[in-house]
């Protein structure tokens, strides 16, 4: 209980409280609750006292006299201010907005490098499909098709370089330069190369982008929330960061709603239909 | 249980008002609401017996988080 508050209700209240029992009407329950136990007085938040404050707070300016009738609107403008700024300044924990923004971006980024790397297969696939067999990593997919280009371009020249690219497998390089050649695809105009190798280049440097926001997210993590990380790992931790809203929020969490975090939808379909609700749901990615 | 205190928590201070003439029963009926409106009336019911101003903003606002937090 606030000591000034206190110190004004025991300065008042204790002279009159011997004489006579003392009620005193409060607006919040809680306010008054706190008051019961912090000073012994009896107080009542009934509607009865609740109507009484009305009134006052209708004609505080007359009542409480020696205040301008601006005045009191000036205080509130003023203490609405700095009440919601100082509100604000409580919940705005920079580093981990930064962190559920990471997450929440690489998930998009990893629906979009799938999306996009299915695309770039069926397209480049026209022109040479047993690629597809060959390299079935979605990234080096990409990077191989931009590297090649046109497959009739493909000689012994390039084999050092495609080695490369195929994590320096030079038998796998050399498979695919058989595959090039004996290729059943359909050769493609100029227009149509410079289509599909932007299109692969694009491809590229999107899953090179997810690879460093991948760093970033686990050097932030490893900043903001290291015990987190050690005990789950980064992107689980992150992810559970993103569903409470805030590091603060999931440390607050009981372990009973930290145990069902992800799993929300299935709780609420069985109290809704009196069934088995889940039990755990670990975060599992 | 009649009210005979109340705490007026404003933006620019407390006051602790004495309240005479609180009607327990009636308080629903339309007429004593109505009194409420009318402040020769409701001067009656309630007189400030001390108003407490908050020394600065920023004991303001400690009071203000205090009191909407009920402690």
């Amino acid at each position: 209980m606030n000591d000034y508050l206190k110190d004004i209700l025991e300065l008042n209240l204790s002279k009159a409280s011997k004489k006579s029992n003392v009620v005193l009407a409060v607006a919040d329950p809680l306010l008054g609750k706190s008051i019961k136990d912090g000073l012994n007085l009896q107080v009542d938040v009934s509607e009865n006292s609740q109507s009484l404050i009305r009134g006052i707070r209708l004609h505080a300016s007359k009542l409480l006299k020696g205040l301008q009738t601006d005045d009191l609107r000036k205080a509130q403008l003023g203490l609405g201010h700095s009440y919601s700024r100082s509100k604000l300044k409580f919940n705005v924990n920079r580093v981990d907005n930064m962190i559920i923004q990471a997450i929440a971006l690489l998930d998009q980024l990893d629906k979009d490098v799938n999306l996009f790397s299915m695309r770039i297969r069926e397209w480049y696939g026209y022109h040479f499909p047993e690629l597809v067999r060959l390299v079935p990593d979605n990234h080096q997919y990409a990077r191989v098709a931009q590297f090649i280009g046109n497959k009739d371009t493909l000689d012994e020249e390039k084999l050092a370089d495609l080695a490369e690219i195929v994590d320096n497998d030079s038998t796998l390089a050399q498979n695919i330069l058989d595959a090039a050649r004996g290729s059943m695809g359909s050769g493609l105009s100029e227009i149509d190369m410079l289509n599909i190798s932007a299109f692969a280049t694009r491809v590229v440097s999107i899953s090179d982008y997810r690879k460093s926001l991948v760093s970033y997210l686990s050097e932030k993590m490893n900043s903001v929330a290291p015990s987190l990380t050690a005990l789950l790992g980064e992107r689980v931790g992150a992810r559970l960061i993103s569903h409470a809203g805030s590091l603060t929020n999931l440390s607050k969490y009981p372990a009973s709603t930290v145990q069902i975090l992800g799993a929300e939808k299935a709780l609420f379909r069985a109290l809704k239909t009196k069934g088995n609700t889940p039990k755990v749901r670990f975060y599992s990615f | 249980m009649t009210v005979t205190h109340v705490l007026f928590e404003s933006a620019s201070g407390y006051a602790v008002f004495e309240a005479k003439l609180t009607e327990q029963i009636g308080s629903k009926s339309k007429a004593v609401q109505e009194s409420f409106q009318d402040l020769a009336k409701f001067g009656k019911m309630v007189s400030l017996m001390s108003f407490a101003p908050f020394k600065s903003a920023a004991q303001a606002l400690e009071n203000a988080n205090d009191v909407s937090e009920g402690a």
